[in-house]
């Protein structure tokens, strides 16, 4: 063959071969280090692991008042780990701690450190357990599980200070300082307080913000935003009610430490001393189209579905009053919000008379599925409706009560395979748990359901106080 | 004066012996031996000395010669050296010497007149007219003048028209050896040549200790020879004008008075640069570069010349001032250059209108590199005048050579956390290169980045002269230095890319001349075919030395991008397969023997760092473990885009002329079309593939051969032009040639927007900004940095943790280039990775305490570094990264710093070295990330603080604090801890560092412990460069003194011929 051809040839033939084969430019991609998704409600690790932490919302700890860590350790050794007390007053204090297997452990704050709040960091070596905290306070016991991981952003949907007390409880739980811009919407719109604006809090303290002194007094509906930056924070909100808007009582919550687009509320009533209402806090800078949906089923009893669609504009909150929607029967209901394309915080508040009184609760909603959810904290007495279990999808299932005692998990007796059913084809279907005879007082408890649940307990507010709150359990992811 | 020649001429002739050195001579051997026999000197013998393999050449001369004495030599020793046999070949004194090539025509009276000379002038060497041989209406040579260099150049003109104006009797500083009459008292007074010198500069040598001995040395114009004076024929491994250079400024060296040598060492190097700078401007790049070398001979060879100063200078009778008005003042070398005067070689047997065309062709190259030099300065002008940027791999270079010296020969590599191994052989380059630069980093590390691409571009002049036409060579030029990629390289911050494309033309010019492939004229073979190739036979000498040429250069680079020695061998390959495809000569597979020699010989100058490579994993870092620039695509590929370049697209005119050369060229000129088809093709898929992810060298990389191969299709298409196309039929030939020039015209566009910049788009100082802000051997204690994020953002080698995420760990303080090679996994990798797991998955919220051990204070995750991720595109930081990092509660978010990265600090982190005390020391002795994770870190005091010497600290501990002295590095048995010169057994800490419990406090030193085995590696690592250093230019001296040795044992107690004795007695 002539060179020249033979040469144009094999030139050709590999031009052709490089552009077939030659790539086109990528877009650079993001490369990934970890796929955890935001923090949201507190849960159970099931994985050993170095260590895990939990950190709580706070304990107020002036006269009257405290709070205790408790810790629960479900596993069949010793379980070690340390507390770390975190205070207004600046000073840090950390003690060993240990819990015996299949015990829990209660370690009163207050006699660990002194402030006007104190918040605990409680880290378990071996990475299970479960941490909560309670509230000791003069208005009524407030039982909260304690966060896994600290935020840069919380959000507190509901709130008011007309006849009621609202401290914003900020705890830095890392060395160096931060600085929080607290973010307040009223019905007036939303106010930015110069003060909260950039506020530091030193490494490792505890920030107690009295929203009265901040001219929002008398505000009926206050939702509040918190961003901190560099490090993250961990935020609650105690709110202690003088009866304003027909709210008593006293409530120690942990915020929403990010928002999302589904939440579940099993513990709604209606009944002619109740009131109750949802608050649908929308902070994002995009408008949310929120459904509300209501069932009444239970157990071989009748079924309502209502629902309900509700406009949030950005940066807002709406409150939706559950009484007022029509045909929604006396009794007992769950709630499930929706609000597919923009992440909201909904809140329940409930006020439910007891005995001349009312005892308030104000509750974020579960936002995680779980066939399994742990009551770590014992429950103080028990009652006809002790727990709610609800079915969070459109199968009927069962679920089974376990007690954690020095022989491990035990079957509770008449609580095994106990029918969960469907509201609808959709979700919604409960049980109310009556625990009254079964004696199962001072032992953590599992709820182990056939399909994905929420379990809510309900306990006394104690402290010689009538009336229950309610608080999710604690769910293994 | 008549009476005293009439006496001189009734006098017996004195006796004259010829000794001609023949060594394969061709057909004019028989004119020699005839212009020989018809000497009319009554009183002449001849001996010859025969150093050729001719077994026909006795007969030759016997036909002429028949009772002439001849002397086989075994080898072919030189001319000097062979001629000094008549010592003991010949005796007496009474006599003379005529010294001749054997390539010359003495006219029949050139012995009686240079006699007769000789006795009138009383002179001590004579030496006739020379007249070229194919024209003796012609000069040659009448003589020649010297400087003070020793660069010499002829008193008339070579090839100037012989009219009696050089006629005079004249003294001359020294004259050819073609023809050397001398007495033969002098020469044996004299000791004979020097038969150091091989075949340039033995006349200039001899004739300068004549002088100083008081003879003089002078010209004979009544006595003419014709002389071939075609050396660079017969043997074109000799390279003239560097040998010539050298042996001149030795000579200089040797013979000068002791302060005149001095001066002449201290400005031979100053004459050199200026005149290798003029050389470039004025296509004579190659005398200059020869004057260069000749000055760095001068010092390398210094013991030499001392030992050659006392053997002459005790000739001395006379002092310099009657010498140097011999010479010519100043650098004749300089004064060639200025005057632009072309080498007369080439000139001599030109036409008018070609020696036009010729200064023409000088006027375009020195027009080319003019504009080049002037708009790359201008192009450079910020890297020049100000700091230069710190982006990618343009890392700040270590100040200390010393340090440098000291880590290179220690066996303790402390990049990363710390091992013990070899370092890499390019830290002790880099300490070289540094104490040449007299301890300027700033200085050199801007050469290291802008010396590659004017080393390219004076390569690829180099190579290209392969194509004779300055035009051609011009063309590779000029497509060589648009190219973007050296720009690119610098705009992204890559000096491998750079490295290669300055070595890579001198490597196909080293590969050229191993294989012997000539410059070709377009002349027709018999069969009145153009030839496709030209080749000259390589001796096995010129092979060796040009296989210990390219290691070297192999080596230097590949110090710092090991792939290159690799990237050579298949260079080789494929252009093997080019010219067998193009029918060329089977010569390129000398070249392919030499790629592999000088690559293995590479490999062996880096043992033992190099023999990671052939450890697991080897190949990834022999290709330089994935550094990338990102995926390029197509398209920028074959724009040569690594990196931001104004206008790129502009830059595909640069495969015109490859198409063009193709189709257009003929003869030769296709072969080389081939070959540069051979290099543009397979290199730009691999390339292409590199950049598609496959563990290949750095697409920048890869596509240095396809700039090289598209600078000669561009010389080929430019000589087509001019050979094939220029003057035939008008056809469609004719536009498609001149498109070359069109395209080259275009394909300047680019590198012209990029001259705007002043510094090649290359961004400034990005990531050196934050690190600024991060404190220096602070009295807390040194510590070690964690880069985490992007693995294209990283500012150092790093290692992939996952799904594009990689981590590299630097010591506090600046990063500096000892950075750029990746340390090897250790046990310590293993923590890290672990701490990163943790940190990841969430399985603790204490991953700063995980790190605490290895030293880690600060984690910097990368998201602005000028080059993939600039503030207007930045990439992303790795999702989930800052979330998990910012759980941590033992790290703190460091705000200070930009938003070039993301900071934090780690609370918990222990000091490189600090004596643990307290609940901090009982802790050292527990281990597992458990642990670890509610270890108080708190209770230590810093120590040896600042002190980062890779071999030892010393620091004094009071004695009121015993505790247990903390070095986060794995444990090593060679590093050892005393205190008050009691050593203390170290022990295990945290489950991976070392620990020393002291009991007490007083002087604690801690040092590392250099193997023998390390030493000796080192010294025969610096033995094998040395060799292969002596191996690239002195190879010969040691082989020649061998053989002079052997010649000197074989020679014969009884002489051949006494002079006394009369013409046609025993010995005639």
């Amino acid at each position: 063959m002539n060179r020249r051809l033979l040469l144009v040839v094999l030139v050709l033939g590999s031009l052709v071969g490089l552009f077939v084969f030659g790539t086109e430019s990528e877009n650079p991609g993001a490369s990934t280090f970890s796929v955890l998704g935001p923090p949201g409600m507190p849960f159970a690790p099931t994985q050993v692991g170095i260590n895990s932490s939990w950190f709580c919302a706070g304990v107020p700890a002036t006269s009257q008042r405290g709070g205790d860590v408790i810790v629960t350790n479900p596993t069949a050794v010793p379980l070690r780990g340390r507390i770390t007390v975190f205070s207004t007053s600046r000073k840090v204090v950390m003690q060993d701690i240990s819990v015996g297997a299949r015990d829990s452990g209660s370690f009163a704050l207050e006699k660990l450190a002194t402030g006007d709040y104190l918040s605990a960091f409680v880290e378990l070596d071996g990475g299970l357990g479960i941490v909560e905290q309670r509230v000791r306070h003069p208005n009524g016991r407030s039982l909260s599980p304690c966060s896994n991981a600290p935020s840069s952003n919380w959000y507190l949907a509901d709130g008011i200070t007309l006849s009621a007390g609202y401290d914003l409880v900020v705890t830095n739980p890392f060395p160096d300082y931060t600085n929080i811009t607290v973010s307040v919407l009223t019905a007036d719109g939303v106010r930015t307080p110069a003060k909260l604006q950039n506020q530091t809090i030193a490494g490792q303290s505890v920030l107690k913000i009295d929203l009265e002194q901040f001219g929002l007094r008398d505000e009926q509906l206050l939702a509040v935003e918190v961003n901190s930056t560099p490090e993250r924070v961990v935020v609650s909100r105690a709110q202690n009610y003088y009866g304003g808007l027909g709210r008593n009582g006293y409530a120690m919550t942990l915020g929403a430490p990010s928002t999302d687009n589904r939440w579940f509320f099993a513990d709604g009533e209606k009944a002619g001393n109740t009131s109750e209402s949802l608050t649908l806090l929308n902070p994002s800078e995009l408008p949310a189209s929120v459904t509300v949906q209501v069932f009444t089923a239970t157990e071989g009893g009748d079924e309502f579905v209502a629902v309900q669609i509700y406009d949030v504009a950005e940066g807002s909150v709406v409150k939706v009053d559950v009484d007022a929607i029509t045909g929604l029967p006396n009794g007992r209901h769950t709630l499930v919000v929706d609000s597919p394309e923009v992440g909201i915080v909904a809140e329940q508040v409930i006020t439910r008379g007891s005995g001349g009184g009312a005892v308030t609760v104000v509750s974020l909603g579960a936002r995680v599925s779980s066939k399994r959810w742990w009551v770590p904290t014992a429950l103080q007495d028990v009652n006809e409706a002790a727990m709610v279990v609800m079915n969070q999808t459109g199968d009927s299932g069962t679920f089974s009560l376990f007690t954690l005692g020095p022989g491990g998990l035990q079957p509770v007796p008449g609580f095994q395979k106990v029918a969960l059913p469907v509201a609808s084809d959709f979700v919604g279907g409960f049980v109310d748990v009556d625990l009254s005879g079964t004696g199962l007082i001072g032992q953590p408890i599992l709820v182990e359901t056939t399909v994905d649940s929420v379990v809510l307990r309900r306990p006394n507010r104690g402290t010689g106080m009538k009336g229950r709150t309610s608080v999710l359990a604690v769910p293994e992811i | 004066m008549d009476v005293d020649l009439e006496l001189v001429s009734s006098a017996p002739s004195p006796p004259v012996v010829a000794v001609m050195v023949a060594h394969d001579p061709g057909p004019w051997f028989d004119e020699s031996l005839a212009a020989l026999r018809a000497q009319d000197y009554p009183n002449l013998r001849v001996l010859f000395l025969l150093t050729g393999q001719d077994p026909g050449l006795e007969s030759r001369i016997g036909a002429v010669f028949p009772d002439a004495p001849l002397r086989n030599l075994p080898t072919n020793p030189g001319f000097g050296a062979a001629v000094n046999d008549v010592v003991r070949l010949v005796e007496g004194d009474q006599g003379f010497f005529c010294f001749l090539h054997d390539d010359i025509a003495l006219a029949p009276d050139a012995v009686s007149q240079l006699v007769a000379e000789v006795y009138r002038s009383n002179a001590g060497v004579v030496g006739p007219k020379l007249l070229e041989w194919a024209d003796p209406g012609r000069i040659q040579s009448v003589g020649m003048r010297v400087d003070r260099f020793g660069a010499a150049v002829g008193i008339a003109e070579r090839g100037d028209s012989d009219q009696e104006q050089h006629d005079a009797v004249r003294d001359v500083f020294f004259l050819s050896t073609a023809c050397l009459l001398v007495r033969a008292d002098l020469f044996r007074a004299l000791g004979g040549f020097d038969a150091s010198i091989e075949y340039h500069g033995d006349g200039l040598d001899l004739c300068w200790r004549a002088h100083l001995s008081g003879a003089r040395v002078m010209v004979v114009p009544a006595a003419t020879a014709r002389h071939r004076s075609d050396l660079a024929v017969r043997r074109p491994d000799v390279a003239a004008q560097a040998d010539s250079a050298r042996q001149g400024l030795l000579t200089a060296l040797a013979s000068s008075s002791g302060v005149r040598s001095v001066f002449t060492l201290l400005l031979a190097p100053l004459v050199g640069v200026v005149a290798a700078v003029a050389g470039l401007f004025t296509g004579m790049a190659k005398s200059g570069l020869a004057m260069l070398a000749a000055a760095g001979a001068g010092i390398t060879h210094l013991p030499g010349v001392l030992h050659r100063r006392r053997a002459v200078q005790r000739l001395r009778t006379v002092p310099d001032r009657e010498i140097t008005p011999l010479q010519a003042r100043g650098s004749l070398q300089l004064r060639l250059l200025f005057r632009r005067r072309h080498d007369a070689e080439e000139v001599r047997d030109r036409t008018r209108v070609a020696r036009r065309s010729l200064r023409t062709a000088g006027k375009l190259a020195m027009g080319a590199w003019v504009s080049i030099a002037v708009l790359f300065v201008i192009g450079s002008r910020s890297i020049i005048g100000r700091k230069m940027p710190v982006v990618g791999t343009f890392l700040p270079i270590p100040s200390s050579p010393t340090d440098l010296f000291g880590t290179y020969g220690s066996g303790w590599w402390p990049s990363g956390l710390g091992r013990s191994e070899a370092a890499p052989s390019g830290v002790g380059l880099l300490g070289l290169a540094n104490a040449v630069s007299l301890g300027h980093p700033g200085l050199l590390r801007m050469l290291l980045v802008l010396g590659p691409v004017v080393l390219g571009f004076i390569g690829m002049f180099h190579f290209a002269a392969v194509f004779r036409s300055t035009r051609s060579r011009v063309a590779a030029l000029v497509a060589y230095v648009v190219n973007p990629l050296p720009y690119a390289a610098i705009a992204a911050g890559r000096w491998g890319p750079l490295a290669v494309y300055g070595a890579f033309p001198w490597a196909l010019e080293l590969l050229r001349r191993a294989s012997g492939i000539q410059a070709a004229s377009s002349v027709l073979d018999e069969d009145g075919v153009e030839i496709t190739d030209a080749v000259a036979v390589v001796g096995i000498g010129r092979q060796v030395r040009l296989a210990a040429a390219l290691a070297l250069l192999e080596a230097v680079v590949a110090a710092f991008v090991p792939s290159f020695p690799l990237m050579v061998l298949v260079s080789a390959v494929v252009l093997a397969v080019a010219t067998l495809v193009a029918r060329g000569t089977l010569a390129s597979l000398a070249g392919l023997g030499t790629a592999a020699i000088a690559g293995v010989a590479a490999f062996v100058l880096h043992v033992p760092w190099s023999i990671r490579f052939m450890e697991r994993g080897g190949w990834g870092e022999l290709m330089g473990n994935g550094e990338h620039v990102g995926s390029l695509g197509l398209a920028r590929i074959a724009r040569f885009e690594i990196g931001r370049v104004p206008l790129a697209p502009l830059s595909l005119a640069l495969l015109v002329p490859f198409f063009v050369g193709i189709l257009l060229a003929k003869g030769w000129r296709l072969t080389w079309m081939a070959r540069a088809a051979a290099l543009v093709l397979p290199f730009g898929g691999l390339a292409l593939a590199s950049d598609a992810g496959s563990t290949l060298p750095e697409s920048g990389v890869l596509l240095v051969p396809v700039a090289v191969g598209l600078a000669i299709a561009a010389a080929g298409a430019v000589s087509a032009f001019d050979e094939d196309v220029r003057g035939g039929r008008i056809g469609w030939r004719q536009p498609l040639g001149l498109a070359t020039f069109i395209a080259l015209g275009v394909a300047i566009v680019p590198a012209l927007a990029g001259v705007g910049s002043g510094q090649w788009q290359a961004p400034g100082s990005e990531l050196a900004g934050t690190l600024g802000s991060l404190p220096s051997n602070p009295p807390t204690g040194d510590f070690r940095i964690l880069y985490l994020g992007d693995s294209r953002l990283l500012p150092i080698p790093g290692r992939e943790y996952r799904d594009g995420v990689s981590y590299a760990i630097s010591d506090d303080g600046s990063l500096d280039a000892l950075d750029s090679w990746a340390p090897r996994s250790s046990a310590g990798d293993a923590l890290v990775i672990n701490a990163l797991d943790a940190i990841r998955s969430n399985a603790t919220l204490r991953g700063g305490h995980l790190l605490a051990p290895l030293g880690i204070r600060y984690i910097i995750v990368p998201l602005i570094d000028g080059l993939q991720s600039r503030r207007g595109q930045p990439l992303p930081a790795p999702k989930g990264l800052e979330d998990a990092f910012s759980d941590q509660v033992d790290l703190r978010r460091a705000t200070y710093v930009s938003d070039q990265a993301i900071v934090f600090e780690n609370t918990a982190s222990l000091p490189l070295r600090s004596l643990l005390v307290g609940r901090t020391q009982m802790a050292s002795q527990t281990a597992g990330p458990m642990a670890l994770a509610h270890t108080d870190f708190s209770e230590f005091i810093p120590v040896f603080v600042g002190q980062e010497a890779p071999s030892a600290a010393g620091d004094s501990i009071s004695g009121s604090t015993p505790g247990s002295l903390h070095d986060s590095i794995g444990k090593d048995p060679r590093w050892r801890l005393t205190v008050n010169g009691a050593s203390v057994a170290p022990r295990s800490a945290f489950g991976w560092s070392m620990a020393y419990d002291l009991p007490d406090g007083g002087k604690v030193r801690l040092s590392y412990s250099t193997s023998f085995g390390r030493r000796l590696a080192v010294a025969v690592q610096v033995l094998l460069w040395l060799l292969v250093i002596v191996a690239t230019s002195r190879f010969r001296s040691w082989r020649r003194w061998l053989v002079r040795r052997r010649h000197s044992v074989e020679a014969p107690s009884d002489p051949l011929i006494r002079m006394d004795d009369p013409i046609g007695g025993p010995s005639s």
